[in-house]
């Protein structure tokens, strides 16, 4: 469409439909697997929590993250992105902490029951990115 | 620059989430739906859809920008027609990543899957073009046919007309692939089996265990797209008149109805 010499004035074709938010609860939970995250290997009780929201399918790959991140001592988080499957959520967080790496994992939310659950577990600390070589 | 990367060092930026497909395939089947792509017949068919196919188009010019950079000695007319794929492709991302907008939609909404790319994982360039430019693009034809008639019965011609500019060049992508897997195999019958037989597991690859059926087999379900209630197509289509415009043979596309047909028996 023309724009007379202004982009401002190109409306162009508008959304057939509108963006679809994701459920705040869906965020909460994710946070609240990442500060477990954080702390899991350092404190057993909180290695218990984390477990508790976990499917049983993905408990082995669970332990081996916590494995992973250790006892580095992490103790905030960011969520970067996310993207849905269908009702499912993947989130990729990034782990920070005084004088240690960030640490990156992916996990993938749902709900069972009404509770959001953790149904997979990926570690990407260290993998390829767009700027590796 | 490494050649011939492998799937697993396929790079995104940091605010991309790419997953294996069969990663997506298990989140799908945990939510009890067909372990294959979105179906016609779900919520949200069309934005997943066209999301997969904007982050396919990406896959693809990066494709045959890798194609042409994994294979230098191949004939220079070969790297014009896989640049000028570059170049098609490029701008097939563009109209993909506005069209999503369109729809309530946008870039990384949902994973994308490194499945295209692993089509990719072949050191022919013959190999290449046919599993790329005649397995890949061809079921682009199949799917952009379906998305255009979509928009014809949604009544909505910017989804139609977007898709069926972009239809134009694929059709020119698969012409490119045959004139280049018979020309590249020349006096090599054996290498152009290779090359058709990698061609045709791709295919098979894509027929979504019995959810892809001729235009004409497809049943009709009711569903809600864009504010319409519409009657559509419940499986994913093969389109013997767009195949037959990109030049596949009558006898290929009766194989490749027949082989998805088969994939539904079991």
């Amino acid at each position: 469409m023309p724009d007379l010499g202004n982009r401002a004035h190109a409306i162009g074709p508008q959304p057939i439909e509108p963006r679809l938010v994701p459920p705040a609860a869906m965020f909460a939970a994710a946070h609240l697997v990442l500060d477990l995250f954080a702390v899991a290997g350092r404190d057993a009780g909180k290695g218990a929590e984390l477990e508790a929201l976990a499917m049983p399918k993905v408990l082995g790959e669970l332990r081996a993250l916590v494995e992973a991140i250790g006892s580095r001592p992490y103790d905030r988080h960011e969520i970067v992105v996310h993207a849905k499957v269908n009702a499912h959520y993947y989130i990729k967080g990034r782990l920070f902490g005084r004088g240690v790496e960030p640490f990156t994992l992916q996990m993938r939310l749902g709900e069972h029951h009404g509770r959001w659950m953790v149904w997979e577990v990926a570690n990407l600390s260290g993998g390829r990115t767009a700027w590796t070589r | 620059m490494q050649r011939m990367i492998p799937v697993d060092r396929l790079a995104r930026p940091d605010n991309h989430i790419l997953v294996p497909v069969d990663r997506i395939r298990e989140a799908r089947i945990d939510q009890g739906l067909s372990p294959s792509n979105a179906m016609p017949f779900e919520d949200e068919f069309l934005k997943g859809r066209l999301h997969g196919i904007a982050t396919g188009e990406l896959q693809a010019m990066e494709a045959a920008g890798r194609t042409l950079f994994d294979f230098p000695d191949a004939p220079w007319e070969f790297q014009l027609d896989m640049a000028r794929q570059v170049w098609d492709e490029s701008r097939h991302s563009e109209i993909f990543t506005r069209l999503l907008e369109y729809v309530g939609s946008y870039l990384g909404e949902f994973p994308e899957s490194e499945i295209l790319w692993s089509c990719t994982q072949i050191d022919d360039p013959a190999c290449r073009v046919a599993g790329i430019n005649r397995g890949l693009e061809g079921l682009a034809c199949d799917v952009f046919e379906q998305i255009i008639r979509l928009g014809q019965k949604m009544g909505d011609p910017i989804i139609e007309r977007a898709v069926d500019y972009v239809l134009a060049d694929e059709i020119t992508h698969v012409r490119m692939g045959s004139k280049w897997m018979r020309k590249l195999t020349e006096g090599d019958p054996e290498r152009l089996q290779r090359a058709q037989q990698f061609q045709e597991n791709i295919d098979a690859l894509f027929n979504f265990d019995g959810f892809r059926t001729s235009k004409e087999e497809a049943p009709q379900n009711p569903q809600l797209l864009g504010g319409k209630q519409i009657e559509f197509d419940a499986t994913l289509t093969i389109s013997r008149e767009t195949r037959r415009m990109a030049g596949f043979t009558e006898e290929e596309i009766e194989r490749l109805v027949r082989a998805a047909a088969r994939s539904a028996a079991y």
